[in-house]
């Protein structure tokens, strides 16, 4: 793993996300349907990406969503359900009948990641140079694909969405042309590790537990001035209040989920997601406590099987990321070397 | 029938008048960039010692002595700078010896000066006063591309026989706020500003700049030879985001070709770019995209250089001043330097001209861009010499739909019918997420929410979405007095209680008149051409009938949104004035025959005047329109043009609220109203107040099936 | 000191969320509470009027902003170096 993490870190890695269900929306009820099962508002300008989920009845994660607004159509980006499941749930918010159109793309189209802090530059160099420049959240025209720039690592991160046939052949050509970037090809482990690094919410981990936005911190993909599915749970948790948060921990002996969070010798919550950190060199968690325990800058242990190991919590990202260093208009991974960056 | 344009299209140059950070005068411009000589130093004028930049571009000549930095100030020294350049441009062209009466004369002025002066049109009726012209007074204000689109208000002018000669420009006034303003945006370069080099920045500067522009055959007549002609005109709208320009460059793209298509050129006739090029990261690259678009492998060879490297930022007196300096080198055949290009940035043009003296270059014509806060792109296509392109034929102008917001609320249609007036100085109350859902209604102000709420309204009433192809041919041009007084006021709070290096950015970036019509294009997704415009009371009438006039003789647009907001401060809304806006729906043949309306109504006729001249102005547009006055069976019109009209005038003046930029358009939209619900068939709005212009509208109802006028 | 940076959000930067509604880890700009570059500059100002908060260059603004509790950690950790703590 340590291979293509250096490179998710340090140059730029790819990958096939097939994890990743497309879905496209387009109707004169497209807005509408989306607007009744979407928690956030859909405050969305051509050409962007809003980062939100869905949810079920209970309020519950069902899919972490992108909502991409392609003039008056949208193109769903889901992972935990698939675009069938999304469909239905769309159906569901109209009359029959209404001008609502949906097509699976998952057939036909495929998904090629790129991360990394030149992963711009790769793209750049082997696409278009259009897509220096490109805003986190925005997406564009790259025929024959649609380039979008999302990334859950905290560094450059961009798919290629495109015809299902054409991938064997992008991958070998970045591959390629990467070369000179040390690209290396990576998979969804080593990208789902370095999200955790950066805070980034994962819905085949910790979002499989039926837990809620309140406790997973994603309020913020949610509103609560609108109507949807799952928003009178959702308010109706609020109102209870949350009693257990989300918070992520670091430490130097092994974590994994499941293990349970002490603190003076009360359990105080359990870890919902863990690995170690190539880029750090320890171990880090997401753990859901106490919600009054649930802040950044607290001693806690773990038991990990029979060891008792002391952790602490900390504010992600945990990843002093390269990316936030690396400018797409003034760096370049050739000239790397002539820059002095902080540490990781 | 509509009759095909009268005067020129293609206006000739015959005088120019520069002040500007290297001198009084063209020849001491000239001499600047000949020299490799720039007019950045650091500044004296105002206190730049709480903040990290120093360095401006300033006129230090003449009688630019400190008075300190108050509305005032920055107002006599804005009218200062203009009145130099325009009368060295007037003697250079010899105006006194043609011959023309005064109100054949005309001056548009662009500024960007905004929320910083009261009465920004007061500046252009002044300078017009003092100047001896009689005619029309026009002002612009799309902050950096203001005098840029202000050349093309006043082509429109020639071109419809508003004027005979048109003196045309802009002046702006470097003040301690404005600097303060885009220090805080992160937006200045410590050192003199490098255009796609290092560092990253740009360095604002000041000072005025005018073009007398006439037909060629006037000009010859008394003996006077043009420097050059201005042969094409493009705007568009980013529709992106307040102060940051679009990254793919494309609302550059659109104007460039809107520019290169009206001027019958091709890409391959341009010789030489002279781009907006302030040197911010954001800017440079978004422009090269476009030019990289626009001009193809091309690109990798065409000359581009950035003026701004001599002249500092003008911001709204840029466009013309880089004009002026790209025709004293293209007349020689020249082209301008790019200075202090010492390190190429990646994505950047491969010939930007680098070095300290203008390069020798023969070529016959030029693309000059601007770029501006809220994304108001304007380029102009010059060149030695003439086209003699034909004389544009008109095409018919359909008026769908109306749209405003005041204190009864958003409404289509009469206002006065529109149920219990409340009491003045109501704040309009509305849901603007119902009218508009996909924006977020986060940091936007009173007037962009009138504004837009009058525009929503109003497209749903014309029956009309904007979505797909339709967004780049759909446009808005609005009329104003003043920047929103919520944002001004928050502006000058964060200012008193944070001192000038701490102010509000996110206020500063509301301070340009043209704010609301930027947040609007955003909201609609609204990306052809875009302006802001004013002559104090009757703004908004005069955005419409300059967006009629680009729907007749231009390619750029199938849908123009034209409206006026006013949000009056506290001591306004004690005068009784009120906040609110109104919005008309202007469309193509085409356009009108989609959206099938049961009864079709044209903008028939319209004249744009001289001040004081309202009788004229409107039997001049019911000519146009070929009716008589006496078929007019719906008058509408303002105070001021019904004293002015007494013989003609019938029933009582049009009360509208009383929100000056938006009346007459509150007027047109009960003209409208009459006219669809077959009250009345021929209707004139018209508006004679202030001392800028006056406008008269011919609506008709249209017999004819759709689509086969002319 | 949470509490005071989600109200500074809400009352200065206009966040339109109730303060339980902001999650503390909630990324500031882009995403999330969905701040931006104009945002970006008045936060600065906003940090340092209440809080003495003097943020660097432009590297270390993002560094340290990168979500609400990103912000008090900076918050709390200038005001523990200006008491000699």
């Amino acid at each position: 793993m340590a291979a293509d993490t250096t490179a998710i870190r340090l140059s730029v890695a790819v990958s096939e996300a097939s994890h990743v269900s497309v879905l496209r929306v387009s109707g004169s009820a497209a807005f509408d349907a989306l607007d009744r099962i979407v928690p956030r508002e859909l405050y969305l300008r051509d050409g962007q990406i809003l980062h939100s989920m869905l949810l079920k009845d209970d309020a519950t994660l069902l899919a972490d969503l992108f909502v991409c607004r392609q003039d008056e159509s949208y193109l769903l980006l889901s992972e935990g359900a698939c675009a069938d499941e999304i469909s239905r749930r769309l159906q569901e918010q109209v009359p029959v009948g209404a001008d609502l159109e949906l097509r699976s793309l998952a057939e036909t189209h495929g998904l090629v990641a790129l991360d990394g802090p030149y992963a711009w530059e790769l793209l750049a160099e082997a696409l278009s140079p259009d897509v220096v420049g490109l805003p986190y959240l925005g997406f564009f025209d790259l025929d024959p694909w649609i380039c979008l720039r999302a990334g859950k690592t905290g560094e450059y991160g961009y798919w290629l969405l495109g015809a299902r046939s054409e991938i064997p052949a992008l991958m070998v050509h970045l591959l390629e042309v990467g070369r000179r970037f040390d690209v290396a090809r990576t998979d969804l482990e080593a990208l789902d590790q370095c999200a955790l690094e950066n805070g980034f919410f994962n819905i085949r981990r910790e979002g499989a537990l039926e837990l809620t936005p309140i406790e997973l911190q994603l309020q913020w993909r949610a509103s609560y001035q609108k109507d949807y599915v799952g928003a009178a749970a959702l308010r109706q948790h609020r109102t209870e209040g949350a009693r257990a948060r989300v918070t992520t921990i670091v430490g130097d002996g092994p974590l994994a989920e499941g293990d349970s969070v002490f603190l003076d010798g009360t359990r105080i919550g359990r870890m919902v997601n863990a690995g170690f950190s190539v880029t750090r060199g320890d171990w880090v968690a997401l753990a859901l406590v106490e919600e009054r325990w649930a802040h950044p800058g607290l001693n806690f242990n773990a038991a990990h099987g029979d060891a008792r190991l002391d952790v602490h919590s900390i504010s992600p990202p945990v990843i002093n990321n390269r990316s936030l260093y690396v400018h797409s208009q003034r760096h370049s991974y050739r000239t790397r070397d002539e820059q002095t960056f902080p540490a990781l | 029938m509509t009759p095909p344009a009268t005067g020129t299209r293609e206006p000739a140059v015959t005088g120019m008048g520069a002040v500007s950070a290297l001198g009084n005068g063209c020849l001491s411009l000239k001499q600047a960039l000949d020299e490799g000589r720039d007019g950045i130093a650091p500044i004296t004028r105002f206190s730049t010692e709480e903040l990290t930049v120093h360095f401006g571009a300033m006129v230090t000549d003449g009688d630019s002595a400190p008075e300190g930095e108050t509305p005032d100030a920055h107002r006599r020294l804005c009218v200062g700078f203009a009145l130099r350049a325009a009368r060295e441009a007037w003697a250079a062209a010899r105006v006194d010896d043609a011959g023309l009466a005064p109100d054949r004369v005309a001056l548009v002025l662009g500024t960007s000066i905004g929320g910083h002066v009261d009465a920004l049109h007061g500046i252009t009726e002044e300078v017009g006063e003092r100047l001896g012209v009689g005619g029309p007074r026009l002002t612009v204000s799309t902050a950096c591309s203001s005098s840029a689109n202000a050349l093309d208000l006043a082509r429109c002018l020639l071109e419809r026989g508003e004027a005979d000669l048109v003196v045309a420009g802009g002046a702006d006034v470097l003040t301690a706020e404005v600097f303060a303003g885009f220090h805080a945006l992160g937006l200045l370069s410590r050192e003199k500003c490098a255009p796609w080099s290092e560092p990253y920045g740009t360095t604002l500067g000041e000072g005025a700049g005018f073009l007398v522009l006439e037909s060629e055959v006037q000009a010859r007549g008394r003996g006077v030879r043009p420097r050059a002609f201005l042969h094409g005109f493009g705007l568009s709208s980013d529709a992106y985001h307040a102060t940051s320009p679009d990254p793919a460059g494309a609302g550059v793209a659109r104007a460039m070709r809107a520019a290169l298509d009206d001027a019958g050129l091709t890409p391959d006739a341009i010789g030489y770019v002279n781009a907006h090029g302030t040197g911010t990261q954001a800017n440079d690259i978004a422009e090269w995209k476009a030019i990289r678009a626009v001009f193809g492998p091309r690109a990798e060879t065409l000359p581009v250089s950035a003026t701004k490297t001599y002249l500092g930022h003008a911001q709204g007196a840029a466009g013309v001043l880089e004009i002026i300096a790209t025709i004293l080198c293209m007349e020689r055949a020249l082209v301008p330097p790019t200075l202090r290009h010492t390190r190429p940035r990646p994505f950047s043009p491969p010939d930007s001209v680098a070095g300290s003296r203008p390069r020798s270059l023969d070529y016959d014509h030029a693309v000059c861009t601007s770029s501006a806060f809220g994304g108001a792109n304007a380029v102009v296509v010059l060149g030695r010499r003439p086209r003699e392109l034909p004389v544009r034929s008109r095409r018919p102008v359909y008026v769908l739909g109306s749209g405003w917001v005041a204190s009864a609320g958003v409404g289509t249609g009469d206002v006065n019918a529109a149920g219990a007036a409340k009491a003045p100085g109501t704040v309009p109350e509305f849901d603007l997420p119902a009218l508009v859902p996909t924006l977020d209604p986060r940091g936007v102000d009173p007037a962009s929410r009138f504004l837009i709420a009058a525009a929503a309204r109003a497209l749903g009433a014309a029956g009309i979405v904007v979505r797909a192809a339709l967004r780049e041919r759909a446009g808005l041009f609005v009329g104003a007095l003043a920047t929103s007084a919520a944002s001004t006021a928050e502006f000058r709070h964060s200012i008193q209680e944070r001192g000038l290096a701490q102010l509000s950015a996110t206020a500063f970036s509301r301070l340009v008149l043209n704010a609301a019509a930027g947040v609007c294009c955003q909201a609609l997704a609204l990306r052809a051409p875009t302006t802001t415009v004013s002559i104090g009371p009757g703004s908004g009438l005069l955005a419409l009938l300059y967006a009629a006039e680009l729907l007749s003789t231009e390619q750029s647009a199938d849908l123009m949104l034209a409206g006026g907001f006013d949000e009056p401060d506290t001591s306004a809304v004690a005068r009784g004035e009120a906040g609110g806006a109104a919005c008309l729906v202007l469309a193509s043949p085409a356009l009108a025959l989609q959206a099938q309306p049961r009864i079709s109504v044209r903008a028939a006729g319209w004249a744009i005047g001289a001040p004081g001249r309202f009788a004229s102005t409107a039997e001049l547009a019911l000519e146009r329109a070929a009716v008589s006055v006496g078929d007019v069976d719906g008058m509408y019109l303002d105070g001021p043009a019904r004293t002015a009209w007494p013989a003609q005038a019938s029933g009582a003046a049009f009360r509208g609220p009383c929100a000056p930029a938006a009346e007459p358009l509150f007027a047109t939209a009960a003209a409208l109203e009459a006219l669809q619900s077959g009250k009345a068939r021929v209707a004139l709005v018209g508006t004679g107040a202030g001392h800028c212009a006056s406008l008269a509208l011919v609506l008709t109802v249209d017999d004819e099936p759709q689509g086969t006028g002319q | 000191m949470l509490r005071r940076v989600r109200e500074l959000l809400i009352n200065n930067l206009h966040v339109r969320r109730e303060p339980d509604e902001i999650d503390p880890d909630a990324p500031l700009f882009a995403t999330g509470l969905g701040l931006d570059s104009l945002d970006a500059v008045e936060l600065v100002v906003c940090l340092e009027t209440a809080f003495g908060v003097r943020l660097g260059d432009d590297q270390e603004l993002r560094r340290k902003t990168r979500t609400v509790n990103s912000v008090v950690d900076t918050v709390l950790a200038t005001t523990e170096t200006s008491h000699g703590g």
